[in-house]
Parts: C-alpha cells; sequence; structure tokens
C-alpha cells in the first residue's frame, strides 16, 4: 500500500537515522558538554543488536537490548564529566569510540575488519517514520520540561545554574543517557536495514557528517537536526550532476550557510519567520495608526464644530 | 632499534608542528583549526609539485611555507573574521567544511588523489622503520628544536607574544589597551600557516608517501598532543610530540603490531582522565 522505490526506502532510514544522531549531540550541546561518543554508543547498540538477533533472539528484543546497552555506556561516559569538560572531554569521548570500533577491528570480534554480515532485514522506511515521530514527541515534551530548561541554563553559566540548585553532574548525566537512548534508536535501526556491519562506518568521518548536521540546523535548537538532515541528506542526492565535486560544492554551502547565519537553518527560519510577522504586525500598526488618525480627526472636527456652534451661541 | 627510534623522534616532531599551529591559534582566538591537517597536506602536495617541477628540495619548502601562510589568513579574512562572532562549534564546523574542500581539491587536481612521493634520494624512510638515511632527519631535529626556542622566546618576551597572549585572555581589556585584535588573529593564523608550510616539507621527506586523506590522522594526533600536554609551553608540545611519536614506534617494535592504534587511543583516553589538566599541568 504505501510502496516506496527502494532508493527513497534509503533516503528516509538513513535521514531518520542520521536525525536521530543529530538529535542526540544536540542533547548534550544543550548542556554544553561536549561529550561526543555518540558513534561509539551507535556501533554498541548495532553491534549488540545483531549479535542477538544471529543468535535467534526476535528483532525487538535485540533491538531494546541494544537500546539499553548503548543507554547503560552512556552513562558510564556521562561519568567523564567528574573529571573533564569541554575539549578534553570532546577528544577522551571521542577517543572512546575510536577504541571501540579499533576493537572490533584489531581483534576480529564480530566479524572484525570485513564486517559483520547476514543480519535479517526488519525495517523500513515506515518503522523509522513511526520512530522518528515518537523521537519528536519526546524530545518536544523534554523541551518543554523544566529539566530541559535546568540543562539549557546549565549550558549557559554552570555557576550560575549551580547556585540556582541545580546539580551539573545529574544533568550531563541525564543528557548523556537520553543520547544513548537515540544513538541505541539509531544503532537498531541502522543494522536491521543494512543488514552488513562495516567497522569503518563507525569512524571518525561519520562523526563529522553529523556534526556538520548539527551546526548547520541549529546546534541549540529541537528543529535544527531536522533542518540540517532535509538540507545536507536530501540535498547530495541533487547534486549527482555534479559527480566529482559534489563533496566541494555540499561544502561550500555549509560554509555560505554559517557566514549567513551562524545559528543555522532553524535560527534563519526564526528570523524569517518574525521578519514575515514584523511585517505583518506593522502593516497591521499602520492600519490602526491610520484609523486612529482618522478617528483624531473625526473628533477634531467635531470639536472645531462644537466650538463654532459654541461661538455662534 | 635506533634507526626505528629516529623514526618516532621525526614522526612525532611532524604531529608537534601540527600541534603548534592548533595551539597558537587557539591561545589567541580559543577555538581548534579544524582545516590545519589539510593545510599540512596541501603543503606536502606543494612540495612535491615544485620538486617535480624545479628539483629543488630549497625552492619546495620555501614554496610550502609561503603557500601555508597564504591559505591559513585567507582562511581567517574570508571566513573565520565574518563568523568569529558565533560560539566555536560554528567555527569549528567552518574550518572542517573548508579542510574538505582542500581535500577534495587535492584529491581531484593532483595525480588523481592516488599516492604520490619524492624521488628516493630526498626522502627518509620515516614510515618504513628503515634506516633514517640523509641529513635531513637532522635538520628536521634542528629546525623543530630552533621553532620552539623561537617561539616560546616570542611567546614570552616579544610584544607580538604578549599581545597574543592577551587577546587569548581577555579580548575587550586587549582592546582597552590599544591591541588590534584582527590583526592578533590574523597573526596567529599567519604563524600557523608557517608551522603547517614545514609540517608539509616534514611529511613529504618523511613519509613514505603522501595521500590527500593523510590529514585525519595527523590532525587527532595534533589535538590529542595539544590536550595531553598543554598549549601554555611550547616545549611541552615539543615533548609530547616525540613521546607519542615514540610511543607508536614501540609498540610497533615490541608490541603487538595490529594493536598500536587502539593502544595509543587507550593511553590518551588514561592519561586525559589521570591528568585533566594535562601531563604538565598547563590549562588550555
Amino acid at each position: 500500500m504505501f510502496a516506496v522505490p527502494p532508493y527513497v526506502d534509503g533516503l528516509v532510514t538513513f535521514g531518520v537515522i542520521y536525525v536521530l544522531l543529530a538529535s542526540a549531540v544536540h542533547l548534550t550541546l544543550l548542556a554544553n558538554y561536549l561529550m561526543l561518543s555518540q558513534i561509539g554508543l551507535m556501533l554498541i547498540a548495532a553491534y549488540s543488536s545483531s549479535a542477538l538477533v544471529l543468535i535467534g533472539v526476535p528483532w525487538i528484543v535485540a533491538a531494546l537490548a541494544g537500546v539499553i546497552a548503548s543507554t547503560i555506556a552512556a552513562g558510564l561516559i556521562g561519568l567523564l564529566g567528574l573529571r573533564l569538560k569541554d575539549f578534553p572531554l570532546a577528544i577522551a569521548s571521542i577517543a572512546i569510540s575510536e577504541a571501540l570500533r579499533l576493537t572490533i577491528v584489531s581483534t576480529g570480534i564480530l566479524g572484525g575488519i570485513a564486517g559483520l554480515s547476514g543480519i535479517p532485514k526488519a525495517s523500513n522506511w515506515q518503522v523509522s517514520v513511526l520512530i522518528l515521530l515518537a523521537m519528536l514527541l519526546s524530545l518536544a515534551w523534554f523541551h518543554q520540561s523544566r529539566t530541559c530548561r535546568e540543562v539549557i541554563a546549565l549550558g549557559d553559566d554552570e555557576i550560575s545554574a549551580r547556585a540556582l540548585g541545580s546539580n551539573p553532574l545529574r544533568l550531563k548525566i541525564l543528557v548523556s543517557v537520553l543520547s544513548g537512548v537515540l544513538c541505541g534508536c539509531a544503532g537498531a535501526l541502522y543494522a536491521s536495514y543494512v543488514r552488513f556491519l562495516d567497522p569503518n562506518f563507525f569512524g571518525f568521518s561519520t562523526l563529522i557528517f553529523i556534526l556538520v548536521f548539527v551546526v548547520v540546523g541549529g546546534a541549540r535548537r529541537m528543529f535544527g537536526p531536522c533542518f540540517g538532515v532535509a538540507l545536507l541528506w536530501i540535498l547530495p542526492g541533487y547534486l549527482d550532476f555534479l559527480a566529482d565535486y559534489r563533496l566541494i560544492v555540499y561544502s561550500v554551502i555549509v560554509i555560505v550557510i554559517l557566514m549567513i547565519e551562524p545559528g543555522g537553518l532553524a535560527a534563519l527560519a526564526e528570523r524569517l519567520v518574525r521578519q514575515i510577522c514584523g511585517a505583518a504586525s506593522s502593516v497591521q500598526g499602520t492600519r490602526h495608526r491610520a484609523s486612529g488618525n482618522k478617528n483624531q480627526k473625526l473628533k477634531g472636527g467635531l470639536n472645531e464644530q462644537q466650538t463654532t456652534y459654541d461661538k455662534s451661541a | 632499534v635506533i634507526s626505528a627510534l629516529s623514526s618516532g623522534v621525526v614522526t612525532g616532531l611532524c604531529y608537534a608542528f601540527i600541534a603548534y599551529g592548533l595551539a597558537i591559534v587557539y591561545r589567541s582566538s580559543g577555538y581548534f583549526n579544524m582545516a590545519q591537517g589539510e593545510i599540512c597536506m596541501f603543503c606536502g602536495y606543494v612540495v612535491f609539485l615544485v620538486v617535480h617541477t624545479t628539483g629543488s628540495l630549497l625552492l619546495a619548502a620555501v614554496a610550502a611555507v609561503l603557500v601555508g601562510i597564504a591559505t591559513s589568513a585567507a582562511l581567517q579574512t574570508l571566513i573565520i573574521k565574518r563568523i568569529q562572532a558565533a560560539d566555536h562549534f560554528s567555527i569549528l564546523v567552518a574550518t572542517l567544511a573548508v579542510g574538505t574542500v582542500i581535500t577534495e581539491a587535492v584529491r581531484l587536481s593532483i595525480n588523481e588523489g592516488l599516492p604520490v612521493s619524492l624521488p628516493a634520494d630526498l626522502r627518509i624512510h620515516v614510515m618504513n622503520f628503515g634506516e633514517i638515511g640523509g641529513i635531513q632527519g637532522v635538520w628536521i631535529t634542528v629546525m623543530a628544536l630552533l621553532l620552539a626556542v623561537a617561539l616560546d622566546a616570542w611567546l614570552r618576551f616579544g610584544r607580538g607574544g604578549l599581545a597574543l597572549r592577551a587577546v587569548g585572555e581577555a579580548p575587550p581589556i586587549a582592546m582597552m589597551f590599544g591591541v588590534a585584535v584582527p590583526r592578533v588573529h590574523l597573526q596567529a593564523m599567519a604563524f600557523a600557516g608557517l608551522t603547517a608550510g614545514l609540517t608539509g616539507v616534514i611529511l613529504a621527506v618523511s613519509f613514505s608517501y603522501l595521500t590527500p586523506y593523510i590529514s585525519t590522522t595527523l590532525m587527532f594526533h595534533g589535538l590529542a598532543i595539544v590536550l595531553v600536554f598543554g598549549v601554555t609551553a611550547t616545549w611541552s608540545i615539543l615533548i609530547g610530540g616525540v613521546t607519542l611519536g615514540l610511543i607508536e614506534v614501540s609498540i610497533v617494535l615490541w608490541g603487538p603490531i595490529e594493536y598500536h592504534e587502539l593502544i595509543t587511543f587507550l593511553i590518551i583516553i588514561t592519561v586525559l582522565l589521570l591528568r585533566p589538566a594535562g601531563v604538565f599541568r598547563s590549562r588550555i
């Protein structure tokens, strides 16, 4: 009934995977907590769920187990916040991701460098869209919560947030865990869609892609990752005619967007909406002023008539 | 063993040069220029092109340094300056994008992206861990030491170094004291370009071959040195680079070779966890 060409199926599924990962990065950036192990967490979920599926566990159970494994790992990595922050934290967390990948490559477990194959297909674009909707609803609910405001306050100024009674470590672990849940969903979805796990996919270059999606979309806005993925994931498909020059054009677009609006596409959209609303309200204001002047003139005229009448009387 | 360890020293110096470039920009502006690795790689290709055209390594080295300075200055003037007011994450992504443009441009325009190398008589076989031949190894070591001493002296005693530190600490106050902040940022980037040019020379003469994708590994090592060994003292970067080079070579020599990258990452994580302020307690 909802059959789509394989190209669209892949485009949507990968789009959702990237939105999940970019949202995971967005959550940690809200707290200004540079925990960038998202690709490593995705690897944990993808490999653990696939290993379970391959020994005969139903996909849904294996996927849940993958998400739980990724969440626990995220909580543990979140504890890095006890010792590290800013760029040292970013490098340590990226190094953890790389160490996880290199463990598979070097030891040869779970297929090693040759990759893990034979995973049965269990997801498609409909499953992806359902996961996306669930994620967006949960994220919207989180953004309305008091905890999210605490997280944002922590990201703006940790000392002030602490003075207002927030517990920075608790919030950092919380965003890490939430980030782990999203990465877990992305990993389980990826493994069951691609059906083959190549450890090189979980490398530094994929993380860079995700960071670009987040920053171009808008790092501190809820829909930023969606905007980023919508433009930068779908756009390259239409840049095929550029052949080898595609990546150059793509990078130039990223630079131009950041030069026009460093807050990303979401901030640009907000600014445009504000301008349009501002223009509309100013038109309305002009009308109000015009009608106000008209009334004043009318009143003035009546007053003049009254004065003339009084004088004549 | 001695020749392999010498190779480790030269590789480590290469990492240290990248780290110098990253550190100087970080100290003046508070962000990391993620295109530094790509600029180094580009300078390495410039050395290769000039040597193949003229046959002179000295001319190639001068050209690489000039190209490094010009590229970094252009990056600062045309792009970073315009998004300087944004958060550092945006600058990071913008420089990553610039790095991609450089990598792709090199891949498409030079030797169809296939590995290139200098003639064998101009190379020292560092990455093969063979004998460290010729005078180049000595030159590289002397150059690194001189640069470390000069940079340290400039940062400590020079007016430019003082201005750079002041801008890094508190730009508004530096501005109040008459320091031209944009000019200092440009100077720091130009200096990073100079180190990129020198790194390019080391890459060309010491690595067996150059590929457009060599920059990612170089960048990660450079960042690790800056974070683990700190940015406040230039000698600490030098020690850091050489230590990392020697650790890698030691793992290749005596450890399980297939684990050498993994062990390097584990060492970085452990050091960061044990000494978050850096090995020499120099906070960044």
